[in-house]
Parts: C-alpha cells; structure tokens; sequence
C-alpha cells in the first residue's frame, strides 16, 4: 500500500501519543527538569555537547528553578503545539518542527548532562523533529525510511560490536555485566529475591551467557530489517520483547528509545512518488 | 536501492542522508568520542570479567542504609546517579585540559574552562542532596551518610570489607 496523507496524519498523533505517555511517566516519577533541580553535571566526550556546554546554558539552569521549568516547558508543550498547527496552518507547523529540533536538542543535551538517563535513549527526540519538518508526502517517506534504517542500525550495530570487542566470546561476560550493573542493589539487599536470581545467574555463568548470546542473537535478526520489510511486526515484538527483558534483567528502563517502533509501521508503506 | 531513490528524488536529501549515514560509520570506526547524534552503540559489548573487588555507593539517612529493593529500578538510580557524579567531579574536570581544549581547537572554537569545571564542594552538595532525597523517600532527613564501600566477591556473594572512603576525599 502507497503512504499517504492519511498515514502522516496517523503518525502525527501516534508521535504525540508516544511523547504525552513517556512524559505522565516521568513526571510521576519526578523526572523533569524542575522536579531534579539538577545541581551537579557529568562532561561526556561528545563534541557537540562540548559545544553546548560552552555556551554555559547547564550552568544556568543549576540553582535556577525558573529556568529549568521554562527549558520543561519548552520541550513538553511543542509536540501539542505542532499538532494544533499541523491541523490548523500545516506550512507553520513545518517552520515550528525545525525550531522544535533546536528546542529538543538544547533540552535532550541539558537533561543528560545530569544524573538522570542517558542520551543514547533520547535519539527518539533529537530525530524525530527532522520528519515533522518535511514538507512533501514523499520526502517524508524519505525520512521515515531513513530513520527505520538508523533504529535498524542501532540494534544490529549493539550485536556486530558484541564480536568486535569481544564481549561474546567471553563465557563470563554475563556474570561480570550482572555483578557491575546490580552491585548496589546486591550489597544493600542481601535478602530480596531479586538479589537471589541474579546471584543465581552469576553463579551459574553458563545459563547468564545464554541470555547474553540470545540478546546478540536477538539484535542480530534487525539485520533481515535491511533486506525486506516484511518482517517488521516480529521486529517490533521482538523489539518490545528486548526492552522488557531490559528491565527484568538488567532493571533498564529503556523506554525513551520506543517511539522508533513507530518507523517499523509507517516504514512498510511504499513510495508515494513511484505511484505518479 | 534505498540511496539511488533518494538521489533521484532529491540531491539534497540524498547529501544530508549520506553525510548522516557516514558520520555514524566514522563515529563506531572511530570508537571513544561521539558527536550527538551520533553515537555508539557498544551495550555492555566490551569483556567484563567477575572481579575480585566492587566499590559500592553506600546512602545512609537517618541511620538506615537505604536498599535497592525498597525503590524500582529508575527511583534506585536517581538516588545513585547523582552520589556517582559527584565522585567523578575529578575525572569530568581533567576532561577539560586532556581533550577537550585540544580538540575544540581545531575548529578555531574558544572555549571557557568555566562552563566545564565543577568544584568539589561536599558540604554543598549535601545540602542539595539531602533536599533532593526527602522528594523521594517522602519524609524529612535528619542524618546522610554517603560512603564508597569496598567488596568483595568471596564464596558466590559481596561482602563487605573494611576498606571505606569517605566522599569528600574522592573528587579533590
């Protein structure tokens, strides 16, 4: 079936849908930037973060509770603020969707400069703005291909480097990953179950690598994602299934990155420019 | 082929993708430093072996240690977080001197040690965090201990040693 405007219509409200979700689930777990009253930072080796920070904007928002609500804000009210334009002005909304990539970036690279998530989770919205930006049914299936193909990348990559740097062939990988990533939560809960499973997997470093060898498997398989679209919906279950796994195992809440499920269905469509 | 439809239908779009495509290959060829958004998606893909010792962030308040089973997993890390942030001020400061001015350079781009450098100022710090604590256990903190215990894994288990640093001491 040809993408059509109906479809961008569908994909609009979806993206909002995805964003008013994640963000009832952090303000209720006191997440945004005015509720972290962030007062300390992490300088990460990225050299466009670098460029940010020297303008002293993160500084700024320590200690500033105006501040980082104005940036909370800012971020949160665009998506519905695009919707409404979408509808009613949709060549505005275009001009809105690229101020949105600047608003975005400015608050996606604050916000992970604290402690609070990783910006790797965050790519959902740093992209995302460039799709809401074109202007053409068919630059926008462009786009939305091109970003199908980068989530396609970021799973299949995670696998390729599991060989390259070794970690699969490592037969205690899962042990030493499970020790690093709960070593708090063991040593201050000696006596939950929890902390007994995972003492149990490190113990038992055969079966821990099983899981580990079944995620390298399981990222693997988004490489058929390359050669056909077929087979997106096992991609999404089995995409759905990895983040799940996530939080039980390794209690990775990894749900920033789901919106790109989102390039799986409106991926399949085909060309609209190969139907003129 | 995806590009060659792309490059038929606008040479624009075709150079931003390409460039875009490019610049992630050069970031995971590269490997260490990342641009945003481009990044690496390494996810635990480099060894790690079981050690024989762990440093582990200990949060005391009001003379209770306080345990990951009581707090799910994204509560338990926005109490660490901020405890692990504070302990590599001195890893996060000397960024600024090794790399970053060499690196920003090369684009001719001054940058201000200001904006990268952070004091390590334990008594404010506590101040804040004790504040930011009482939002997420939910009552007032009269006492906060915060310590970077030493374990080891002996017989199957951590267990605790008697080798404690105390936080003030760790990012000076």
């Amino acid at each position: 079936m040809q993408l059509t405007q109906k479809h961008r219509d569908h994909f609009v409200r979806w993206f909002c849908i995805f964003f008013y979700i994640l963000m009832i689930y952090k303000w209720m777990n006191g997440l945004f930037l005015y509720q972290l009253q962030p007062f300390i930072f992490n300088t990460r080796f990225d050299y466009n973060t670098w460029i940010l920070m020297n303008t002293g904007i993160h500084k700024w928002l320590i200690n500033n509770p105006v501040g980082c609500f104005s940036l909370d804000l800012a971020f949160y009210i665009s998506p519905i603020a695009y919707l409404i334009l979408y509808q009613t002005k949709p060549k505005a909304s275009l001009v809105f969707a690229g101020l949105m990539l600047v608003i975005n970036f400015i608050y996606v690279e604050c916000y992970t400069l604290y402690p609070a998530n990783s910006i790797e989770s965050f790519t959902a919205w740093l992209l995302f703005p460039l799709l809401l930006m074109m202007p053409t049914i068919s630059s926008f299936y462009f786009i939305i291909n091109g970003l199908r193909y980068f989530f396609l990348f970021v799973l299949s990559s995670a696998a390729i480097w599991k060989f390259v740097q070794l970690g699969i062939f490592n037969s205690e990988q899962m042990s030493g990953v499970l020790l690093y990533q709960h070593k708090e939560f063991l040593a201050t809960s000696p006596s939950a179950f929890y902390t007994k499973f995972i003492y149990w997997l490190i113990n038992h470093p055969t079966i821990s690598f099983a899981f580990y060898a079944i995620a390298t498997i399981l990222e693997l398989i988004f490489l058929i994602g390359f050669f056909t679209k077929k087979r997106d919906n096992i991609l999404i279950l089995l995409f759905l299934l990895f983040i799940v796994m996530d939080i039980i195992i390794m209690r990775i809440p990894y749900w920033e990155i789901s919106p790109f499920i989102l390039t799986l269905i409106y991926g399949k469509y085909k060309n609209p420019a190969s139907f003129m | 082929m995806f590009l060659t439809q792309v490059y038929k239908y606008n040479k624009w779009l075709f150079s931003a993708m390409l460039f875009f495509a490019i610049g992630q290959l050069f970031v995971n060829y590269k490997r260490g430093l990342v641009a945003t958004p481009f990044f690496h998606y390494g996810m635990y893909s480099h060894k790690i072996n079981i050690e024989k010792e762990y440093e582990i962030i200990e949060v005391e308040v009001n003379g209770k240690m306080l345990r990951g089973e009581d707090f799910a997993p994204h509560i338990w890390d926005k109490i660490l977080l901020p405890v692990a942030y504070f302990i590599n001020i001195k890893n996060s400061n000397q960024l600024y001197n090794s790399d970053i001015k060499r690196l920003t350079g090369i684009v001719c781009l001054t940058t201000h040690e200001a904006h990268f450098i952070q004091h390590c100022n334990y008594h404010s710090f506590e101040i804040w965090y004790r504040k930011y604590l009482e939002k997420i256990v939910g009552h007032p903190i009269i006492n906060c201990k915060l310590q970077l215990h030493n374990y080891n894994f002996n017989n199957s288990i951590l267990q605790p040693t008697d080798s404690i640093k105390s936080l003030p001491l760790l990012c000076n």
